[in-house]
């Protein structure tokens, strides 16, 4: 069985110090999420993060509950978690990280929604995951 | 200091008006009305922001993207401006390297908000090249012997392990100390550190 979570949030840490704590985020992540057979990716545009995961519930569940207390971001909003029938992503990265306000548009759009009338903005947003993690087409 | 930003755009009311836009917000704007013009004068132009319009008759945005040497394309963080956006089309502009994506008719604070972003990265970018050809000269002027010294000690090596190192007496590894010390014209090894980091000496 596959459990999947979904959130946008707000970074806590002033612009210039981005690559500095973005740096460690995606070592542990590599490492972590592999070994919990995680998949997913990661999105950091100008101040906002939103994430992708899935995998075993348990993994899920324990990811969650350490991101979720995690003091490099704040105002944590679960866009999505449902029990998707098999994997939306072969991998875990970090999609984008820059300063394109077009994406951050994209994260802040879903935030401040109730979870349960997300249901468009959830497509998006997961568009714009596929979108960045889909094989160069050109 | 002048902070440029470029226009390119087929429409010659457009150019004006972003021309204006910008130049009340303090940049200096220059228009060019085809992508192929703005790349022939690439060369010769002063670092700045460029704001592309992708549906131009003669050569449309993402065909200046991959023309663009790659050696340019940190002096000119690109903003690609259209009417027709959707989200993969700005994906995959993101993907190539342009910084942001806009969407006609925005709002001039949105533009504004974009340009001053993008010049602040750009400034920080252009110091540590600076900082960087600074750091080259000064490390460059060193003999080969006291660049071998100067990083064993930037790894935070003491004299005595440097001088193990390089088989040499610590007398004459710290006559080299000394004279490494005085041709980058630093009194510290702390500052001669931070040099040899940003010359690359450490990577
Ligand atoms: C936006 C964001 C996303 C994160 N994503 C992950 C992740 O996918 N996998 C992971 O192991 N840690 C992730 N972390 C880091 C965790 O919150 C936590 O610091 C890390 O797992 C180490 O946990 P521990 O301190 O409880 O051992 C993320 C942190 C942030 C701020």
């Amino acid at each position: 069985m596959l459990a999947s979570w979904m959130y946008v949030s707000r970074a806590t840490f002033p612009a210039s110090d981005a690559n500095a704590v973005i740096e460690p985020i995606a070592r542990v992540s590599m490492r972590r999420n592999a070994d919990l057979e995680v998949t997913g990716a990661l999105i950091f545009a100008v101040q906002h993060f939103a994430q992708y995961i899935e995998g075993p519930p348990a993994a899920v569940d324990f990811l969650r509950t350490a991101i979720e207390r995690d003091g490099r971001h704040r105002s944590l909003h679960t866009v999505l978690d449902d029990r998707p029938e098999c994997r939306r992503f072969g991998g875990w990265r970090i999609a984008y990280r820059g300063l394109a306000t077009y994406v951050e548009k994209t994260i802040v759009s879903v935030q401040g929604q109730p979870t349960a009338e997300t249901g468009d903005a959830a497509a998006r947003l997961l568009r714009l995951f596929r979108e960045f993690s889909l094989p160069d087409a050109r | 200091m002048i902070r440029s930003v470029y226009i390119v755009d087929d429409d010659a009311s457009i150019r004006r008006s972003t021309a204006f836009l910008v130049k009340s917000a303090g940049y200096q704007p220059r228009a060019f009305t085809s992508a192929s013009d703005f790349l022939r004068e690439a060369p010769t132009l002063l670092p700045g922001v460029l704001l592309l319009d992708v549906r131009m008759p003669e050569m449309d945005g993402f065909a200046l993207l991959d023309d663009l040497p790659a050696s340019l394309g940190a002096l000119f963080p690109i903003v690609m401006i259209t009417g027709h956006g959707d989200l993969a089309t700005a994906v995959q502009a993101i993907r190539h390297g342009v910084r942001d994506f806009l969407e006609k008719p925005y709002e001039d604070d949105d533009l504004l908000g974009i340009v001053a972003r993008l010049w602040d990265d750009l400034d920080g970018h252009l110091s540590h090249i600076e900082q960087r050809s600074a750091a080259l000269r000064l490390t460059g002027k060193l003999t080969e012997r006291e660049r071998e010294v100067l990083i064993l000690l930037a790894q935070g090596r003491p004299n005595k392990l440097v001088a193990h190192a390089l088989d040499l007496s610590i007398r004459t590894v710290e006559m080299h100390r000394a004279q490494m010390l005085e041709r980058l014209g630093v009194r510290t090894l702390p500052e001669a550190t931070r040099l040899a980091l940003a010359a690359g000496l450490l990577e």
